[in-house]
């Protein structure tokens, strides 16, 4: 079993690196903590409606 | 025989002839409503029975539903189990030649749905929404894939999901993140068909749900023993695993 970084957001709070999104990032172990950032959960939620409304 | 008898003799077999008649209607309009050709080549075969009037007492399929171009069939149909219903009309799907799947069963009531195979699709993009919007799902038997399948808002709304396995293996972003409900066997079963070999991929999975999990837990697919989440996970370091 190998050893993870995991990252937490804050209340009210979601991490990105701008191409995904979660309260709690298990990361890739190719993946750069650095990268991550907090956005409010408004805003998060913004983003996931316009991303559910793409058509095929 | 006398006449009153003949009469009544009369009388008591227009119901069979009135059902054998409706049958052999049924028989007909299915016959040409599933011709395999058409199902096959088709692209004008997209939504098949999708819309309010495909309901339990309209849907009733005479043989196995062969699917070719499979685009949105199911979309916003309201028949409340296609499994169920699949199982009492005695067919089943066949998806060996199944070229588009794309918002296969979009908006449908169904609550469940028999296994699902997308590995005869070529492309990687014929197979997203496919479960879109399916607010009543609970169980998809098993959902057959490969690497190259794109996910794009597959499994969005489907908040009342709790069964799902899978078989192949996931090579693209997934995101089951809205489906709260999801038992501990529905999440190994995703973990474990997560591509070992690739990397930058991300599932993104429910916090509620990977909250109720329950360990150890033994996995009937792979016969592994989870002692945790952590553990779990350990197994797919390759993959960035995101909780919402």
């Amino acid at each position: 079993m190998k050893e993870r970084i995991t990252l937490y957001a804050d209340e009210g709070k979601v991490l990105t690196d701008g191409e995904i999104y979660g309260k709690i990032i298990h990361l890739a172990e190719d993946k750069d903590k650095d990268s991550f950032y907090e956005i409010t959960e408004e805003k998060y939620n913004k983003i996931v409606e316009e991303n559910e409304e793409e058509e095929i | 025989m006398n006449i009153a008898d003949k009469l009544q003799t009369v009388a008591e077999n227009v119901p069979k002839v009135y059902d054998a008649g409706k049958q052999t209607q049924h028989n007909d309009f299915w016959d040409k409503y599933l011709d395999e050709d058409v199902a096959i080549t088709s692209i004008y075969n997209y939504n098949k029975f999708s819309g309010a009037g495909w309901k339990d007492d309209t849907f009733c399929p005479t043989k196995d539903l062969k699917v070719g171009y499979g685009k949105q069939w199911f979309y916003y149909s309201r028949i409340t189990n296609i499994k169920q219903k699949l199982i009492d009309c005695g067919v089943k799907f066949d998806f060996s030649n199944a070229s588009d799947l794309g918002a296969f069963y979009e908006g449908s009531t169904t609550t469940e749905v028999p296994e699902i195979d997308l590995t005869a699709i070529k492309g990687g993009t014929q197979a997203q929404r496919l479960f879109y919007g399916c607010q009543r799902l609970v169980t998809i038997d098993k959902i057959k894939t490969k690497d190259i399948i794109v996910y794009g808002n597959d499994f969005v709304s489907c908040t009342a999901l709790e069964n799902l396995l899978w078989e192949g293996s996931i090579g693209n972003p997934l995101d089951i993140k809205q489906s709260a409900k999801l038992t501990t066997k529905s999440i190994v079963s995703t973990v474990e068909h997560l591509n070992n070999g690739i990397t930058g991929q991300t599932l993104s999975l429910s916090q509620t749900a990977v909250g109720n999990m329950v360990f150890p837990f033994t996995s009937e697919q792979s016969g592994s023993t989870y002692n945790s989440w952590d553990e779990l996970i350990g197994t797919k370091a390759n993959w960035t695993i995101t909780l919402v």
